[in-house]
Parts: C-alpha cells; structure tokens; sequence
C-alpha cells in the first residue's frame, strides 16, 4: 500500500504527465468522456471528481470497476476490451484528477477509554472499535448523536501545492493528525491556550488525513470541519448520508407521455410537468392553465433530499425552448379537473365557463410540442 | 466491560424490543429501488397499497408488487373507496382520486378532488389522509410551514421560544373535508403537524399533534367543526381573525379559545411523533384490545394503546404503551382482513429508534395467548379504576403523580408542578381484574399511574408498567341524563343536533348595505303576491310581507334554485322574547330544509339555531346579522338532492349562500329534511315559516329556477367580491414578482436586518440591527463596552469621545453612522440590490 502510495505521489507530483498518464488520458477522451464528461464531472454517467464514490474510492475499487463493469448500468466491463496496462493507466489518470478526501473510513470507540485522556493514534490500537464503515460519501456524518468516540481515516488528495488549514466547528473536542503529526487540537473543556491549528505547507499528492472528535449527547450531530487552502479552494470533511438516495433522474419513456408533480424551484408548487417522449417538459400551472415554462433535451432530478425532509426542491435539466403559446385557455373561472395520458399525449382537463375543456400536449419533432383543445 | 458497553449502546440506540406475549411482528420485503413508505390501505381482498414519499403507489397481492401509479407529490396516506372503486390519496398539492378505467391494474386518470386549499411551496406544507366517513366523504389535514414570516412568537424573541411554524397560505394548521370535485370545507383550525388522522367507528374524527411551538406534548385531539385547537398561526382564515388580529393576543386569550386535547402523549415515553390513529375493529383477532385505539409512533418505532370516555360532554382518556422493537417509525395502520395490525414506517428525515429508513411490518397476536397488561384506566368520583387483563397475583398500590403543561410559543412544554399523591383505599374486585384506589383529583392535570413490580396471578410482569391518564374534567356531580340519539346525526362534525355546548359562529362585521344590492337577472321569477299562496301573508303597498299565520308556499314548485330574499326584525325589548323566540322564521328549501331566520344580533343562542343556519344541522361559516329594524339578505344557490330509483339518497341537498353580503355556507349539506331523514321528492315549493316569537318581515323576494349548481357555483362565489381567500390568492400569487436580493451584505446580516423582507435596508433598519447588538455584547451589563467586550480597538478609539475607554450606547452607534454610506453605493439612501461592491 505504502508502495502504491509513494508511487502515486511520484506520479501526480510530476510536473508533466507521466507517459502512462498520458495514455489514461487519451483513452478517456476517446470514450470514458461519453458518460462521464470531458471533465470527468459526469453527464449521463456520475461524476469522476467529486467526493461520490457509490463503489469505493481506492486505487483497487475503481480498477475493480473498470474491470468488471457495474451490472444493471452502461458501465461495461473493460477486462476483455483493453490490455491490463490501458486499464492501469486509466484508473491512474482518474486518481490523478481527485481532489479532496477519498477511501474514508469511519470507525467508532466507546467514550469511557479515552475519558481525561488527550486523542493519539496509538491508543486506538489496543481498543476495539464498537464499529468501522466505509463512507462512500467521503464526508463524515452519523445519523443520530450520542454513539461514541469517532476516528475517522482517509486519503487526503491534494492538486494544488500550497498552505491549507482546517476549521473546526468550536464543538466538543477534536484531534487532526496529518501524515502523522497532530496538527490541530481543540476542546471546549480545555484552556483555549493550550489548542493549536497549525497552517501546513501541502505539496500535490496524497496524504494520510486521520480525525478524532467527540461531543456531548444532543439533538443532533454537530460536528463540523472544512480544510481551507489558503486563498483557494475549501473541502467540506462533514455532511450528511446519502445512503439510500442517489438522487436518481426522471427521464422520457419510449413511447409513453408522463405527468409528474415536484418541487421545483421558482414554479408553482401545483405545476404538472409534462414530459413527453421526446424529452421535452411542458410546465403547466393548473390553478391558471398557463403553460410557464419549457425546456427540451430535458429531464427531472426526482427529490434529490430526502434525507433533508424533501426541503430542497427538485431540478430539471434541459435547455429551455423560449417560443410557446403560454395560454392556450382563455377562461375567467377555471377549475383543474384531472390529466391522464395517452400514449405519447397529456390530457389535462378543465372545467371552464364554456364546459369542459382539454388540452393535449403531445411531443413534435425532436425538441418541440404540440398543443390542442377540445 | 466492553461487552457492557456495547449492550448499553444498542439499547440507547436501537431501545428494547418488548413484544407483548402472544404476539409477533413479521416484516415485508419492499419493492425494489428507493422507496419510503409513508401509508397504505387495504381493498376488502386485502390487497395492500402503499404510497412512497418519492410519489409511487404500489399494490401488494400474493406477495408481488406491482406499480398502480407514479410521479405524486409526496402523497402522505391512501385510501380505498369501495363503491367508486378508486383510490384516494393525500398528495402535497391537492386530493386525488386515482382512477383505472381499464381495470388493468395501473391508474389511468388522476383526477383532482379538491386543490381549494393554499401551498407556499414551504417543504413543511405536508398534506395527511384522506379518512372517510359513513356518508363517504373524505377528511385532510394541513401542516402549517416551518419557515415563513407569519409566525406568532407571542412577544418572545425567535429561536428563544419564539414560535417557528408558520402561517404561509389559506388554510394551513386546518382540517378540512371533501366529497367531490372542488368541494373543500374547512373545519377546524388550530393544528401544528397534524400527521395522525383517524375515523372512528361512530363517525367522530381525531387528529394526532406534533410537541412544538404551541403544542406541549404530543396528543390526540377529538376534532369537532369550528373548534380551534390550540396553534394561533392558523387563526387568519378564520373570518372573525385577521393577521394582525392575531398577533395583537396573547397565549392567555388563544388559551380561551382553544380546546384541549383529549389524552397527551408523554414525550420521550410514549411518543415524539404519533401517527395515524385506528380502531380494533377486529372483533377480537387482534386479541383481547377491542375498540381501544392503536397509534404508531414515528420516532419511537412503537405502537401504543388509547381508549376514550366522556366526561361532562367530552371526550378524554388514557395511554399506555403496548409493543416496541419495530424496524422503523410507523405513521400510517391499517387492519387486514385476518385482524392483523400493518404499518408503513419511515425513520427518513426525522430518523427512528428502530433505525432503518423504512418498512413494511405487520403485528400477528396468535389468536390464544392472553397477554398481561394494564388493559384501561377510567376516572372515578374519587380516584381511578384500571382494569387487568389477567387476574393479578398480590395487588400493588401504584404510585401517582400528576402534572400540566404549558400553553406558550415556546417549542413544547416541561412537565409542569409534578407531584408525588397520596394513594388510598386500594380495592381489588373479585374476579382480581379491576383496582379502584382514591387519589387527590384536580382537572387540567394528566395522572401517571405506576404499577411497579406488579405481577399476574403466574407470576409474570407486567410489559409496561405505567398508564397515562389525561383528566381534562372530573366527573360532575350529577351525570346528565342520556338523551337518545335524534334520527338527523351530525355526520363527523363531533356534535349533536341543537347542541348547546357547540362553539358559536364567529361574529362578522356585514357588508354596507349598498354593497349588498343584487340586480334582478332576467330569468328571474320576482316573488311577488302573485306568486303565494297562503291569504294570510300580505304584501303592503312598499312591497313588504311581515310573517302571517300559518307557514306560506309558492304556487310553484322548484327544483335547484339561486334565491335572493331580504328581511327585518321588529326590534323588540321584551326579555320574554329573547333567543329563538326574537324574530323567528324560516325559508325552508323545497318546503323541507330550513334556512333559519332569526336575529342573531347580540341575541345569543345555540350554534345551529343562529340566523343563517342549516336549522339543527349547520350553523352558518360566521354571524353576519344586522340590527333588528335594518334590512338583511339572503342570496341562496342550492343544488336539489338527487335520490335512487329505491327511494335511498344519491346526492344530499347542498347550499352555498350569502348573509348581507358574507359568505356563510359554501357547499354544505344537509343531512336530511329539518328534523327528519331524507324521504325522496321532486320539485317542490319554496316554503316561508310561521314561528312563535316578535315579528319578521320580508321583501324583495325572487328565484331563478333550474339554475346548473355546479356550473353557477364559481360565478356566485364572485358575488360580493370576498370570495374564499384562496381562490382570490391563487390567481393573484402566480404574477407576483420577488424583489431582488441584496448581494453587498451577507445573507445572514440581511435576514438581521430586513425584518419586512421587501430586500431593501433603510438607515433605521441598518441602525436597529446593531443597536440590538449592544446588550449580547455588554457581559457585565454596565451599560458601557469596554475593549474586552468590544473587540475592534481602532473603532472604539475612534468612537470614543470622551475618552473613558469604554463605548457607550450612543458612541456604538456612531461607529455603524458612519458605515452606512459606504455600503450604500448608489447613494439613494436605502441599501438595495442595485449596491454592489466597486
């Protein structure tokens, strides 16, 4: 491991590309970039940069991945497609390109062993942990307070040499431990002289970032902790779960229209977003009939924050069409009746001075919409 | 150690599975993909349906899902209508009704039952059921918001108890009822988080409360129409409350207005967050429990017992807890065929004891096995009587305490005043079942009734020890008489006909009579002398027709009509004549449903009898009554009941209707003919009441005739320009721009700042936010900071006139004087967003 490690700051510290990044690279702009973005910042295929790893962070995951593919998904296994050494260099190249905390392990201790006693890695060896998970979120979280001491290990990927610090919420008591140095200390219990959080000097590469902290029992968990590059760039070590909530896409079926009602910002909470076939979204107030926005090549981030109590609204992706006829009603009292769909149609019907009304969306072209009344 | 450790952790964590003996929970596998349950139903062949939070219904039969519908909002409860056979459900932005046209399984038409109340687009605004009542009509709730800028913090300061829920739309913190489409009719308000929504068997509606702002504990509320429960920012949709009404009153005078709940559920013990509650209507397959009352709760990841009794006319009773260890926390129940108790349980957002995001579970008693358990409590003249389930081995005095709550904004309430009581004159009945014991008895209190170490007759102990007893009374005197129940009932409104104790219709200011003034639409019949018949009604020479002998009809006869009337009271002094006695009369609809006619103007009497009332059966919305000797209208849309080929009813008799001008039924029944039930009729004559009592007289009569109600009814609800609120807001929200934000300060010291949020900063308001500052600052509050509480030398220097070192109220000021300028850019005196950094 410590091989590998060395290995890998030789490579990312290099001021030019390595030759086998260079491969990596050139491979990935040939086809990873397809799913995953010029930039690695994902398109249909998730981010390869951001702290996100559904299947793991470390060097041996993702070769994992690009060897075995993930089923169930576009993500094929490369094994038989590339020779061992593409693979390598791409999994390299992709290593390369991180930032921020990776392979994060969070473990628990009880309380009791370090009570009076100062946080130091070695004390930790000799007891047993109550627990150890892996955090594919690369944050550090707990659901509920209350559940002990926690010890938190990652990798700490640096791309930009300079000096970075950490700030820490003035909450219970913390010790961070870089490359084996303790290099910030804090309890609200303690004499405020006697802490310290020492500015360090990172160069690009990878480095051994090890969290203790402890809090007293409360409503929630409050433990906070961002590293700051000075004048540059803040990682968030903290967060929250996304455990079981990969904000997943709403996306056009095949032949079939679909109505779907979410939270999206700066609409009305009542809209029916229209999503035809063809990828475009016609937003339709019912309260007024008025059709308020649409967008075409679209689709809708279904609840992306459950965890937050559904407190953050969804998101359409898409590029919004600017020409529509925005009301197709023209009625002083209007009542929202019910939609259905039908094949690749909306019908949305109303009630309205002149009877009953309905008005079908349907898909035109690749990037456009029909509407009528009946 | 270690080990002891880690047991201590998984029971603070996880809590103590304790399953009552002869029964056992079994869990259900989901459907796969990321799916939350938050309720679920079941059809009479007990296929189970759950709604998801990610807006999915689906159907569980012969252990297969399968998908029935997709993309809701949120839908918070489900429910299945036999007759029409379609499901309903609670989604955040309106009731709907989920149609299968083609039975093939999967939902074709999503139709919108009612959307009449308002949504902000605030996270919080969850929306819970529906329940159903015996005439199928459909009951919601309406969570306030938690964010908003209509809160009622009582004078204290926000997030020092300052209230957080707020008022952000129409009928938020109400419960309303629907039975088709549009029809919405708010009944009471007052509700925080009302998550549990519950029917009972005798058609009477209970809602379970979140512990917040306003809300002590967790409880259980017996809902009865125009009763105020106890959350003031819901107060504004009420016609007698405005805005700045409500935030003109203090906690003791809601505390007059409000009605208590009937059983608290202790926090931290029994629950955090109750769901739904439902009735053992099992007849005894779910064991030996029968018509008590079961609650999950959300955060426990329990279930517990409740059981009611009423006590000088209402209803108050007890709680205990009955099994815990389930998966995750239960929100929504529902009982299937075989008697077994399902949940839909979520711990996502909130988080549950039982630890896991979400499950299906249901709980199986074996049929035999006799758990033993404190099965009910009941209050008696002297102290309590709780029953056993088992004969107990030797009985135990239990230990008494009680306590209250506070009523206040402040985010739930301590146990208030908790005292120890002395227990005496502990007898056990015969049979070994039932103590009786006297104890200090003081209402308003809730009593903890602790049966330490009690064991039955076996030896075994009890799986909870502790009962809960809400004692909002104590028991009168003399009970009154039981009345036997009148042939027209209150269908889910929680009252009686012509019941005394029911809250009154607000009192309205009426509209000017000018304002009140309807021109006679040409389809009109004009009711003049012509069109009567009774000799003994006539008109005078002005066209007025005081009350004659003997009731008076029309010629004709009239199916659905819009009618306009107007009529006086005789003002009259004499205190014989008070109540339903000063002015009495009567338009009776189709000669058999009554709109009452009396004064209402400082002439109290009870809620169904008041002027503008469905006599016996719905009081009007608000009293909008007139001086006696002062003309008043009624402009009255009806639609005629429609009845089956047997004689049964199909559709009641519905009324929205206008008193001078106020809005006081919107699509109201009637629950049958005054006094009787329905009988099935035609078209039938208008009918004007002789009554007993001062005089009446009427004038300006005329009807449309065959008027279409549904087709009318937008168009009448437009009349008097005070249309509902929220249909008037709805068309006006939509347009309404938002002012840009001000980006030159931070966004936490904007929100410090601009406490109108119009997003433009005035010098007082800038000067305000830091002149508020000075006191947190000022540690050894001598009215001065010195350079320890004052951390900014340069400025205190500066600003340091008189050179004592220290800065005083003034000298602090002067510093943030000078600053205003410079973050005012454009120099307009205000800081808006058109102030941006150079």
């Amino acid at each position: 491991m410590k091989l590998l490690l060395s290995f890998l700051c030789a490579l990312v510290t290099s001021s030019a590309l390595g030759a086998d990044l260079e491969r990596g690279k050139t491979l990935y702009s040939q086809l990873c970039f397809n799913c995953h973005g010029p930039t690695l910042d994902g398109g249909q295929g998730p981010s390869l940069r951001d702290q996100y790893w559904r299947h793991g962070s470390s060097p041996a995951a993702i070769l994992e991945v690009i060897n075995k593919g993930v089923p169930g998904s576009a993500m094929i296994a490369y094994e038989e497609v590339f020779p061992e050494a593409d693979r390598l260099a791409l999994r390299d190249f992709i290593l390369s390109e991180q930032e921020g905390m990776r392979e994060t392990v969070r473990s628990v201790y009880p309380v009791e062993y370090f009570k009076d006693k100062r946080f130091a890695p070695k004390d930790f060896a000799s007891v047993e942990s109550l627990s150890q998970t892996p955090l594919p979120e690369n944050h550090y979280y707990f659901k509920r307070n209350g559940v002990g001491v926690l010890r938190g290990n990652s990798k700490l990927y640096i791309k930009t040499a300079g000096e970075y610090r950490f700030s820490i919420g003035p909450i219970g008591r913390t010790s961070i431990f870089l490359n084996g140095e303790e290099i910030h200390y804090s309890d609200a219990n303690t004499d405020k002289k006697t802490h310290f959080n020492k500015t360090v000097t990172l160069q690009p590469g990878v480095h051994d970032l090890e969290i203790f902290h402890e809090e007293k029992k409360s409503h929630s968990y409050r433990f906070r902790a961002v590293l700051q590059q000075v004048g540059g760039k803040s990682f968030a070590l903290t967060g929250r779960s996304l455990e079981g909530n990969i904000p997943k896409f709403i996306k056009a079926r095949r032949g079939e229209a679909l109505v779907v009602r979410k939270w999206i910002k700066d609409l009305p909470p009542r809209t029916l977003m229209c999503l035809l076939s063809n990828r475009v979204i016609v937003a339709l107030n019912p309260v007024d009939g008025q059709i308020i926005k649409a967008w075409h090549s679209a689709e809708i981030n279904q609840t992306p924050s459950l965890p937050d109590r559904s407190a953050k609204p969804s998101e359409v992706t898409g590029t919004p069409i600017d020409q529509f006829k925005s009301s197709p009603l023209k009625s002083d009292s209007l009542r929202f009746l019910s939609y259905q769909i039908k094949g690749e149609s909306t019908l949305i019907s109303f009630k309205t001075q002149d009877g009953e009304k309905t008005v079908t969306i349907s898909p035109k072209g690749a990037q456009s919409f029909n509407i009528s009344i009946h | 150690m270690k080990y002891i450790t880690l047991i201590l952790l998984s029971l603070t964590c996880f809590g103590l599975a304790q399953i009552p003996a002869g029964y056992r929970i079994e869990t259900v596998p989901l459907p796969k993909g990321a799916v939350t349950i938050l309720g679920l139903c079941h059809k009479p062949d007990d296929t189970l349906a759950v709604v998801t939070w990610e807006g999915e219904v689906w159907e569980y039969k012969d252990k297969t899902w399968t998908r029935f519908a997709e993309n809701l909002m949120e839908p918070n409860g489900i429910y299945y209508d036999v007759k029409e056979g379609a499901y309903y459900v609670a989604q955040k932005p309106e009731l709907t009704k989920l149609v299968d046209d083609n039975k093939d399984g999967i939902c074709d038409r999503y139709e919108c039952v009612t959307d009449a109340f308002g949504i902000s687009g605030e996270y919080h605004e969850y929306h819970y059921g529906p329940v159903v009542d015996s005439l199928g009509r459909k009951y919601a709730s309406l969570n306030l918001g938690a964010r908003g800028d209509f809160t009622v913090p009582d004078g204290k300061p926000k997030g020092k108890g300052g209230g957080n829920m707020s008022y952000n739309a129409p009928w938020r913190g109400w419960i309303y009822r629907s039975d088709r489409t549009g029809h919405f009719q708010p009944l009471a308000s007052g509700f925080r988080s009302p998550c549990g929504i519950g029917m009972s068997p005798q058609d009477e509606l209970f809602i379970t409360d979140n512990q917040g702002d306003w809300v002590a504990d967790c409880c259980l509320y017996h809902v009865r129409e125009g009763n105020f429960y106890g959350h003031p920012a819901s107060l504004p949709a009420r016609p007698d409350f405005t805005k700045e009404k409500v935030q003109s009153l203090k906690a003791a005078d809601f505390a007059k207005l409000r009605t208590p709940p009937s059983i608290w559920f202790p926090r931290e013990v029994i629950a955090n967050s109750p769901g739904s509650p439902i009735w053992d209507t099992t007849g005894g397959k779910f064991g030996p429990f029968k018509n008590q009352i079961f609650v999950g709760d959300q955060w426990q990841s329990n279930y517990f017992r409740c059981g009611l009794e009423k006590v000088a006319g209402d209803y108050q009773g007890w709680c205990i807890d009955f099994l815990r260890g389930l998966k995750s926390g239960p929100v929504k129940m529902s009982f299937d065929s075989k008697g077994r108790l399902w949940s839909a349980q979520v711990g996502r957002g909130w988080f549950s004891l039982g630890g896991k995001r979400t499950a299906l579970q249901y709980v199986e008693w074996d049929g035999k096995t006799e758990p033993f358990a404190i099965k009910s409590a009941s209050l008696t003249k002297t102290g309590f009587q709780v029953e056993f389930s088992q004969p107990i081995g030797e009985e135990i005095t239990p230990a008494v305490t009680n306590y209250h709550y506070h009523y206040y904004s402040t985010y739930g309430s301590p146990r208030v005043d908790e005292k120890e009581l002395k227990v005496s004159n502990l007898k056990l009945s015969k049979d070994r079942k039932t103590v009786t014991f006297d104890v200090p008895l003081t209402a308003g209190k809730v009593y903890a009734i602790k049966f330490l170490e009690q064991k039955n007759a076996k030896a075994r102990p009890l799986d909870f020890d502790t009962i809960y007893y809400t004692a909002n009374k104590l028991l009168p005197a003399k009970q009154a008489r039981q009345k036997k129940p009148h042939a027209i009932k209150l269908v889910g409104s929680g009252w009686v006909r012509n019941d005394k104790t029911r809250s009154h219709p607000p009192v309205v200011a009426p509209l000017p009579e000018k304002d009140c003034v309807v021109p006679v639409p040409a389809e009109a019949t004009v009711l003049d002398a012509s069109q009567w018949n009774s000799p003994d009604w006539k008109f005078d020479a002005q066209g007025v027709m005081p009350r004659g002998k003997g009731s008076n009809a029309t010629k004709e006869s009239y199916g659905s009509a819009r009618i306009h009337l107007e009529f006086r009271f005789d003002p009259s002094d004499d205190p014989n004549w008070t109540g339903q006695l000063y002015g009495n009369s009567g338009v009776f609809l189709m000669s058999a449903y009554e709109v009452q006619v009396v004064n209402s103007y400082q002439n109290p009497t009870f809620a169904d009898g008041h002027c503008g009332s469905i006599y016996g059966q719905q009081p009007p919305r608000a009293n909008a009554c007139r001086k006696p000797g002062e003309w008043q209208s009624y402009d009255i849309l009806y639609k005629a009941p429609d009845f089956h080929d047997d004689g049964s009813l199909l559709e009641p008799l519905r009324v929205t209707m206008y008193h001078n001008g106020i809005l006081i039924h919107q699509d109201a029944w009637a629950y049958g003919e005054v006094g009787k039930p329905y009988k099935k009729h035609g078209p039938l004559p208008l009918k004007i009441q002789d009554h007993k009592g001062t005089g009446v007289s009427f004038r300006n009569l005329w009807i449309v005739p065959d008027v279409d109600y549904d087709q009318s009814l937008a168009l009448f609800l437009g009349n008097f320009g005070n249309a509902p609120e929220h249909l008037v807001e709805a068309k006006s929200k939509s347009k309404k721009p938002k002012p840009a934000k001000i980006t030159i300060l931070p966004v936490g010291m904007v929100r410090g700042m601009d406490l109108n949020r119009d997003q433009v900063i005035t010098p007082k308001e800038f000067l305000d936010y830091r002149a508020k500052q000075f006191d947190p600052k000022d540690k050894n509050g001598d009215g001065f900071l010195d350079a320890k509480e004052f951390s900014h030398p340069k400025a205190l220097k500066g600003s340091d006139k008189n050179k004592d070192g220290k800065l005083s109220r003034e000298e602090h000021l002067n510093i943030f004087r000078g600053q205003f300028p410079n973050v005012d850019t454009n120099k307009d005196g205000k800081i808006t967003a058109n102030d941006k950094r150079k």
